[in-house]
């Protein structure tokens, strides 16, 4: 075993695979709580599971040799992810989103122009990498 | 095969600095000079960089020294004005329609020209060589 360390990760929207263009990506996922406490000489707090949510934010750069349409960083689409690349039994996660935000930087400094986006899940992801959803 | 950044960054320099007539004609120079040599003539030398590790692809961002050198002053400023005509802010996404060619192996994507400086080096009693140019940063990409 290794810690993972790499960057040969795939990302595609929609199909279409950006993993070139790709500078960092953090699909993330949270789990609501609801407070169940009761009872008159109950002494701890309990819960149970709420409703889950995910998002995903990324930074992916522009180029010069349009290697993707800026109309895939805005709106709804689908997003594909997998931190260790394709292959069979890595992990993957397929997620449907809708992009909330979208910004960019321009310098006299000649910094790499990147785009900063945020995206918040339409629905439950169709593969879970956080649930255990591997490449098939 | 493929050629090294800092190797495809002198070639590209030094293509540049000849492909017109200019004051120091083909006297472009990597790091060492021959003594003898006339002025004014050019040097080009590595001060810095490497992989930049900014994209997946292979890149590398290079800080790279040229200067003029001459035993007159005011040839070598001429000198060293030229030089920042035909390097600075000649790269592809700089301009592209005039930019120094990376070769088949690397697209320089911009130079940007920083610190200069000025060395005045007396050699005898009656000779001064002076030494005038500035810091260029290449950014490149891997074709």
């Amino acid at each position: 075993m290794a810690a993972y360390a790499t960057n040969d990760w795939y990302f595609d929207i929609d199909g279409t695979n950006l993993s070139a263009y790709l500078v960092s990506v953090n699909p993330s996922f949270t789990q609501a709580t609801v407070e169940t406490t009761a009872g008159s000489s109950t002494d701890h707090v309990t819960r149970s599971p709420g409703l889950e949510d995910a998002s995903i934010s990324f930074d992916i750069r522009a180029d010069s040799a349009a290697g993707y349409s800026l109309a895939l960083l805005k709106g709804s689409h689908t997003i594909t992810y997998g931190q260790q690349g394709s292959a069979v039994g890595k992990p993957k996660h397929v997620l449907p989103v809708i992009l909330t935000g979208i910004s960019h930087t321009t310098q006299v400094s000649k910094e790499m122009v990147v785009y900063t986006v945020n995206g918040d899940a339409a629905s439950a992801p169709t593969t879970d990498m956080y649930a255990g959803g591997v490449w098939a | 095969m493929s050629r090294p950044a800092l190797q495809a960054a002198y070639i590209a320099i030094e293509n540049r600095l000849t492909a017109g007539a200019e004051p120091w004609g083909r006297k472009i120079r990597i790091s060492v000079v021959k003594s003898g040599t006339t002025y004014p003539y050019v040097v080009q030398f590595w001060a810095g960089g490497g992989s930049a590790n900014r994209i997946k692809q292979r890149d590398a961002e290079l800080r790279i020294a040229v200067k003029a050198v001459s035993d007159k002053m005011a040839d070598v400023m001429i000198c060293a004005e030229r030089i920042t005509e035909l390097l600075d802010d000649h790269g592809y996404q700089d301009n592209a329609d005039d930019y120094l060619s990376g070769g088949t192996s690397w697209t320089i994507l911009s130079i940007t020209e920083e610190d200069a400086f000025f060395l005045a080096e007396p050699v005898s009693n009656t000779i001064t060589v002076y030494h005038v140019g500035a810091f260029y940063r290449l950014f490149m990409q891997h074709t």
